[in-house]
């Protein structure tokens, strides 16, 4: 494989959902970070405006109290500005500078009685009049005009102060800023944040297609700072061991069965032979039958146990399961084995708790009982002591088969699960060496354990059934 | 007995049909579930063979069909299918008695002759089976051998009554593990001959004769002969 060019890789990023997402989070947080902005910024100058008002309606209350007091004239003085009532356009510099009110008083012919005659705002509160000035240019102000004495107007306007003025043009430029240096700003950061998980998915999806193909053995390089992807990494990379171990398994299990079916078959076909050389000897021909049937028999329950073994390990027959009381079963069971155990000169000492329910196949339960008891019957020596044991708790059943030996090398208790495993490397011994394998999957498929113990000497296996009543099962 | 076999493979009917003729019995052989469903209708049979993998309809249908149409005619369904599901659901059917491919002839025949005997449904069972001189009284679970009681435990008693029900007639191993333990399991050690050589101690062992024979790689026949 060639790597591709870099402008291809620039071009997968920006086209990745990463970019994408990045992008949209950068615009979404520029657009949230805007709008808080903007509210409180909306919020604080509404305050500001509110103060502004309070002056105009005290400052109109001043004068209402003075025009009750003593006469719409005295406002009128009052209202002199360089002992001239009606002002001059100069007269409003020293107003703009000192945040001044600019004040007018009519009379009910629209004539000015004092202060700025060119102030001529509705009536009401208005928050942004901009007052006419030859000079000063428009300046905004906040007016109000009401009535006041018995048919006069008072206009109050207040130059809205500098800052504010300045608050807002702020907010203005800032916004401008947000949008033409931080929106690229962010759009870079998003190239290069997304770029990084880009290439570390990148590597995990290259490892995989190279899986896919070939290389089963390839995995997914870890970085050090054991982030996400790198549990990532290292789950799919513990996957991938399973499934190594699995396959590698599975190819051993597919040799040692070619081996188990090639034994019988072998004899039989050996069997077969002799009896066309012994055609003339009924004798001899019947002796020879009733072998080849023997291992012909022997070979069907080596395939009936894989068969089994393949269904339970697929989950068959989990939706039948019913209740039923595993005591009864073990207790029945025992009683059955026990001639055979005192046959082969060994002793089965049964210890069954009353009523143990589990939720399971029933069939398949004496399947794992026999087996652990016929394993025992096989494997256990002369004189040997066997134990059942069935005890329940809250978290459930708990089925222990042991002896006291000769038992197997601690090291190696968990092997008695595999399929076609037998310890005794002759192999002199009865058994497919299935039966243990099907005790585990039997109790896998009941949602339980199978563990086995090297007791040096002696084999202790025990199995755990579910508590029925358990809500996660 | 008169069979009917219903079985698509000629070299399976074969071998059936040979086994019924060499022990003398009449067989009808139907190819088809269809044609094997129109031949039990008409025709009075002690115990049909059916096949479960047929061509065009399953035999577990078949047998469902044939006992909602109110069928009583024992059945014993054949099957290559083996697994720990087809013989629940072989079962479940309607079929009375259910055997894998393969098997040996003695086992097919010794499970017909216990399907036909059965046949007498309605009768009410005899609450005495009477072999030689050998009691057993079903109500008080009473066995005697020459006025002599036997003590059996309750496992070795349903043995017995089992073989009697079946005088002269092979009883095989397997017949036994369905019968008298009822899992569905496959025991591998010789769990049958011990129970079965328990119980001889004790019906045949104290006696002058053999009430019960081994027949060799296939089971046993209880008879007074």
């Amino acid at each position: 494989m060639s790597s591709p060019p870099v402008d291809r890789k620039v071009n997968s990023v920006l086209s990745s959902s990463v970019f994408r997402r990045a992008v949209l989070a950068a615009i979404v947080s520029l657009a949230v970070l805007l709008s808080l902005a903007w509210l409180i910024h909306a919020v604080a100058r509404e305050s500001e405006f509110d103060l502004l008002r309070a002056e105009l309606s005290e400052a109109r209350d001043d004068a209402e109290t003075l025009v009750q007091d003593e006469g719409i004239e005295a406002l009128a003085n009052a209202l002199a500005h360089d002992d001239r009532r009606v002002w001059e356009p100069d007269d409003l510099y020293f107003m703009v500078e000192e945040e001044e009110r600019v004040v007018r008083l009519l009379n009910a012919n629209d004539e000015t009685l004092a202060g700025y005659p060119d102030i001529d705002p509705p009536g009401g509160i208005i928050d942004w009049y901009f007052l006419e000035h030859p000079e000063l240019g428009d300046e905004p102000l906040i007016v109000s005009r009401e009535a006041i004495g018995d048919d006069h107007e008072l206009v109050i306007g207040r130059f809205i102060p500098g800052r504010l003025l300045y608050n807002d043009e702020v907010m203005w430029l800032g916004t401008l800023f947000l949008v033409l240096a931080l929106g690229p700003i962010a759009l870079i950061s998003a190239f290069f944040t997304s770029r990084s998980v880009y290439r570390r998915l990148d590597t995990i999806a290259n490892t995989t297609s190279a899986i896919g193909f070939e290389r089963i053995d390839a995995r997914i390089p870890l970085s050090k700072s054991n982030d996400e992807f790198d549990r990532l990494a290292s789950g799919v990379n513990d996957m991938l061991d399973r499934i190594a171990a699995l396959t590698r398994n599975l190819e051993g299990v597919t040799v040692d069965v070619a081996h188990d079916l090639k034994t019988p078959i072998s004899n039989i076909a050996g069997r077969l032979q002799l009896i066309e050389r012994d055609a003339g000897n009924p004798q001899a021909v019947e002796e020879h039958a009733s072998v080849a049937n023997e291992h012909i028999g022997s070979l069907l329950r080596t395939l009936d146990a894989l068969l089994r073994l393949g269904q339970i390990e697929a989950g068959a027959r989990r939706e039948a399961f019913e209740r039923f009381d595993l005591a009864e079963l073990s207790n029945d069971l025992a009683e059955s084995f026990a001639p055979l155990f005192e046959e082969s000169d060994k002793t089965l000492d049964v210890r069954v708790s009353p009523e143990v329910t589990v939720l399971g196949d029933r069939n398949l339960a004496a399947q794992l009982i026999t087996n652990l008891l016929e394993n025992a019957l096989e494997h256990a020596r002369d004189g040997a002591k066997v134990w059942l044991e069935l005890t329940s708790d809250r978290k459930g059943a708990r089925l222990v088969v042991g002896d006291d030996g000769p038992g197997i090398p601690v090291g190696r208790a968990q092997e008695i699960f595999d399929r076609f495993a037998r310890l005794d490397p002759a192999r002199t011994k009865a058994g497919n060496g299935l039966g243990l394998s099907l005790v585990k999957s039997i109790a896998t498929l009941h949602g339980g354990t199978a563990k086995a113990i090297a007791t040096e000497p002696g084999l202790v296996v025990a199995v755990s059934f579910p508590n029925p009543e358990d809500p996660k099962e | 007995m008169k069979l009917l076999l219903v079985e698509d493979n000629q070299e399976t009917a074969d071998f059936i049909a040979r086994g019924i003729a060499e022990a003398g019995d009449t067989l009808h052989h139907a190819l088809s579930a269809e044609e094997g469903m129109i031949q039990a209708g008409s025709g009075e049979f002690d115990v049909i063979i059916f096949d479960r993998m047929l061509p065009k309809m399953d035999g577990t249908d078949a047998i469902q069909v044939l006992r909602k149409a109110g069928l009583e005619t024992p059945i014993l369904m054949l099957t290559a299918l083996s697994g720990i599901d087809h013989r629940v659901s072989g079962l479940e059917a309607g079929a009375d008695d259910y055997l894998e491919k393969p098997f040996a002839f003695a086992e097919l025949y010794a499970r017909l002759k216990a399907l036909a005997r059965r046949r007498p449904l309605a009768q009410e069972a005899p609450t005495q089976l009477v072999v030689g001189d050998l009691v057993l009284e079903r109500t008080t679970q009473k066995v005697e051998r020459a006025g002599q009681k036997l003590d059996l435990l309750p496992r070795e008693y349903r043995i017995l009554e089992f073989l009697m029900q079946n005088e002269g007639q092979l009883v095989t191993r397997t017949m036994l593990l369905d019968r008298i333990w009822g899992y569905n399991f496959d025991p591998k050690t010789s769990l049958v001959q011990t129970h079965l050589s328990r119980l001889r101690a004790k019906v045949d062992k104290p006696f002058d004769s053999e009430l019960i024979v081994t027949v060799r790689g296939s089971g046993y026949v209880l008879s007074a002969s």
